[in-house]
């Protein structure tokens, strides 16, 4: 987000404080009836509007997938579903609409994945957005507190409660800490994207000349791996790897 | 009477055994092939005959054309066969008829036919070179006598008579789905005897049905081309194009017998005025629109017409698990016989099994028309006033190009509830799990309050930070203001002897790293230690304090005989081993360090 865009929100923000709702949420609530009257190109409209602000809301991106997904568009549907899972990834409804959504597609993704992926996944969902932070903070704090009391308390009893409860703490704030920390590495080296083409061919190298090694289809999601010009290098969930134009593909 | 019988018997045995004789002396047979013209048109058919003669014809077998490129064989063979006895000498005549159709014109040969005789060997023929012409030639007449239709009186003569097939179709270009009606017609100036397709017309791209016609139909005078013909409608179909694009109505071929009347009396007394000809009616082709994608009804299920829907229940009341019947009735113009199952609405609270579909299909002026059926039996599974949701169905009008929603009115039923059975809570109502009638996306998230920007999560934020290092930071300022607070409220001697046995400890180990390399200053070394830590230990001056007053001051302080004992004969030996440094060996020092240890080590645990 530029200065300008966050002068921008941050002016929505003190204004919108001050009536009942402001402007974006009046905004997201004429997308919202256009919506509902059937016209689903105005909504999406009116959902980028709000996002042309810098705004990152899981809300926006949901209802804008919803809009897309109406006209019939399911790589773009399947990239809003995914921000808004970034940014709730508990939401039931979220993760209900991007499993539809996949449901359409031609390409399935794998669906075996290795129990270590699997847990991850069920620990981000349990904790949602910054819910492993919160609880970080809530174990490390009444840690300090007891390390505290243990170094200034003169009183011999009330010292070894205090030794106590620090060692107990401790045992529970080097897990937390330490999943807060593969999270920050896992979602920092994320470099997920979804296929916007109908159908796009995976070559051996970042030019038309080379073979195609496969062919996939709008709305799979792929993982970047490198970038040379105009074109990207993918690995896709089954473990196959080519090269796609830059326009084919939309990071998350 | 015996006499004659005798004498009849006695002939025909002569006979039998004359007309073996003469077989036994046959001659090889002969065999020819010949056509009946050598110049024909390609809409016109050739009998081929090959004859077989000779004494010898029966030992001959049937003749095998070769495949042939130029011709193909229509009929035949048709065979027929003669004996003669002729000044008492047998002769059998055997003939093979084909009737060959060209396919194609030019200078065409029919290859040699060839013939096995039993016994060993074949015969062959010669082969016949034939010349094919575009279109037809002047029919020769054959003798087929038939009955049939009836050509204008006014034509005299068979000789340049003309009969010709033609197709027509009642449009030019048509939607899939839509009828279109083919007819072929007869024009004719002589009488038709009978009339027959060659093959079985295919259609390809077309779904068809047979159209009635008259099967003795009156001619109708017609002009065409200057000329008069009598016109006959002899064949009707109706189409129904299953695919868009340009279809093909490929061309019928057509056996006609013909019958003119000649003037001539010898010629129609000996050669009669019956023949057969072969026709081809004219390809044709259609224009087939494909039916709009815009504007296409999901209950479309492929009807093209016009139609009309009843929907009607047996009844309106019923008790829960009473089957109730329910027909859906769509009746109309068009082909219904490719037309699938309207759209059946979901109904949570009726079980509805397959239904029994029936179809009656009629042709009215020309026209496919016709009703199909579908009764479905309905089971009320819970009490109440249920509802059977309008049955909607969908068809393409081609002639507004536009497709028609037909929607039947909801049915209101009265369910009672049933008789109380066996495994029932409610009278009659089987529980059962809710079923889902589809699946959709969920939708949209109402507008918050506020919207909450998420941009940056807890763990990036400034305060995140400080909320884990300003703890962190603060137990340590109170870990050192602990300590300060520590150091500066205990009183000198006390500090002096907390730090008594670490500072002996060192002074210790420096004594037994130097002794490592010389002797020099070691035991002055360790018996400064112990001196010092005792004085620490006791609070006093370390100067001037001999081993007397240290025993002395240990043993004051409660510490045993045994403990001051040992701290004794290290002092001593130190004091010894000063005067006479170099009697000391390495391993006596590392034993006076150790003794000095253990030495410190108990009188810690003691003062």
């Amino acid at each position: 987000m530029n200065w300008r865009a966050r002068v921008v929100l941050a002016l929505i923000f003190v204004s919108g404080s001050a009536a009942s709702a402001g402007p974006v949420e009046e905004r997201f609530e004429a997308a919202n009836r256009a919506y509902e009257g059937g016209d689903f190109a105005g909504a999406e409209r009116e959902y980028r509007a709000i996002l042309e602000y810098g705004l990152q809301a899981p809300e926006v991106y949901y209802n804008l997938g919803n809009a897309v997904f109406r006209q019939g568009r399911p790589g773009q549907a399947i990239l809003n579903y995914e921000r808004a899972l970034r940014l709730a990834p508990a939401d039931e409804d979220v993760l209900f609409n991007l499993e539809y959504s996949r449901e359409q597609l031609v390409d399935r993704e794998a669906a075996a994945r290795h129990w270590i992926a699997d847990a991850y996944t069920g620990w981000i969902r349990l904790v949602g957005f910054d819910g492993d932070a919160w609880l970080l903070l809530w174990i490390y704090l009444p840690t300090m507190a007891a390390v505290g009391a243990w170094i200034g308390v003169r009183d011999e009893r009330l010292r070894r409660l205090a030794r106590f409860a620090t060692i107990v703490l401790l045992v529970l704030v080097v897990p937390a800490g330490g999943l807060l920390v593969v999270r920050g590495s896992i979602e920092s080296s994320d470099r997920g994207a979804i296929v916007m083409d109908e159908k796009v061919q995976g070559r051996s190298g970042p030019d038309e000349g080379h073979p195609t090694l496969f062919t996939i289809h709008e709305g799979l999601k792929v993982q970047v791996r490198k970038e040379s010009g105009e074109w990207v290098q993918v690995l896709l969930p089954n473990g196959l790897n080519g090269w796609l134009p830059s326009s084919s593909v939309e990071r998350i | 009477m015996s006499g004659r019988l005798h004498q009849l018997s006695l002939a025909a045995l002569t006979a039998v055994a004359l007309s073996v004789c003469a077989a036994l002396a046959a001659d090889a047979p002969t065999v020819s092939a010949e056509v009946d013209r050598k110049r024909i048109g390609t809409e016109d058919t050739l009998v081929l005959t090959v004859r077989i003669e000779g004494d010898g014809a029966k030992r001959v077998g049937a003749p095998t054309l070769a495949d042939m490129d130029d011709f193909r064989v229509l009929r035949g063979p048709s065979v027929s066969s003669q004996f003669q006895w002729v000044n008492g000498r047998s002769r059998s005549f055997r003939t093979f008829t084909y009737v060959l159709q060209p396919l194609r014109q030019g200078a065409l040969e029919i290859p040699e036919v060839i013939l096995k005789v039993f016994g060993g060997g074949s015969v062959q023929t010669a082969p016949i070179e034939v010349e094919v012409v575009e279109g037809t030639v002047a029919e020769r007449r054959r003798r087929t006598p038939r009955q049939g239709l009836t050509g204008p009186r006014q034509q005299s003569s068979s000789s340049n008579a003309k009969v010709n097939i033609e197709a027509e179709l009642d449009r030019k270009s048509a939607f899939v789905g839509q009828q279109v009606t083919v007819v072929y017609r007869v024009y004719t100036q002589l009488d038709i005897t009978g009339l027959e397709l060659v093959n079985a017309p295919s259609y390809p791209g077309f779904w068809v049905e047979e159209l009635k016609i008259d099967p003795n139909p009156l001619g109708r005078r017609a002009v065409r081309e200057g000329e008069s013909y009598i016109e006959y409608t002899v064949l009707k179909k109706a189409l129904f194009p299953t695919r868009a694009g340009r279809l093909e109505i490929p061309a019928l071929r057509f056996s006609l017998g013909v019958r003119g009347t000649s003037r001539d009396p010898f010629e129609s007394l000996f050669f009669g005025s019956g023949q057969t000809v072969y026709r081809k009616s004219p390809p044709l082709a259609l224009e087939v629109q494909p039916l709009p994608e815009e504007g296409r009804p999901a209950s479309f299920s492929g009807a093209v017409g016009h139609y009309r829907l009843n929907v009607s229940p047996d009844r309106q009341e019923a008790r829960v698990n009473d089957a109730i019947s329910l027909r859906v009735r769509v009746h109309g113009e068009g082909n219904l016989r490719p037309v699938g199952e309207p759209a059946f609405p979901q109904m949570p609270d009726f079980k509805a099994y397959d239904p029994k579909v029936d179809e009656k299909i009629r042709i009215e002026g020309g026209r496919l028309k016709g009703s199909k059926t579908w009764d479905y039996v309905l089971l009320p599974l819970a009490p109440g006033s249920q509802e059977i949701p309008s049955i909607e169905f969908s068809y393409f009008d081609p002639d507004s190009a536009r497709y028609q929603v037909l929607r039947s009115t909801p049915i209101r039923v009265q369910v009672e509830r049933g008789e109380l059975q066996v495994g029932t809570t409610v009278a009659g109502v089987q529980p059962r799990e809710v079923r889902e009638l589809r699946t959709d996306i969920r939708h949209l998230r109402p507008t918050p309050e506020q919207l909450m920007d998420r941009s940056r999560m807890l763990r990036q934020r400034a305060g995140f930070v400080a909320a884990l290092a300003v703890p962190a930071t603060a137990n340590l300022v109170l870990m050192l203001a602990v300590w300060r607070r520590e150091t500066r409220q205990a009183a000198p001697g006390e500090l002096r002897r907390r730090r008594a046995a670490r500072w002996a400890r060192r002074a210790l180990h420096h004594a037994a790293a130097a002794a490592k390399h010389s002797s020099a200053g070691f035991f002055e070394a360790v018996s400064k230690a112990l001196r010092q830590y005792v004085a620490d230990k006791l609070d006093r001056s370390a100067a001037g304090l001999t081993i007397r007053e240290i025993e002395n001051a240990l043993s004051s302080a409660g510490v045993g005989a045994m403990d001051c004992g040992l701290v004794r004969s290290c002092l001593e030996a130190c004091d010894r081993a000063q005067f006479a440094p170099s009697a000391a060996r390495p391993a006596a020092r590392a034993e006076l360090v150790q003794q000095a240890r253990s030495a410190v080590d108990n009188l810690e645990a003691r003062l």
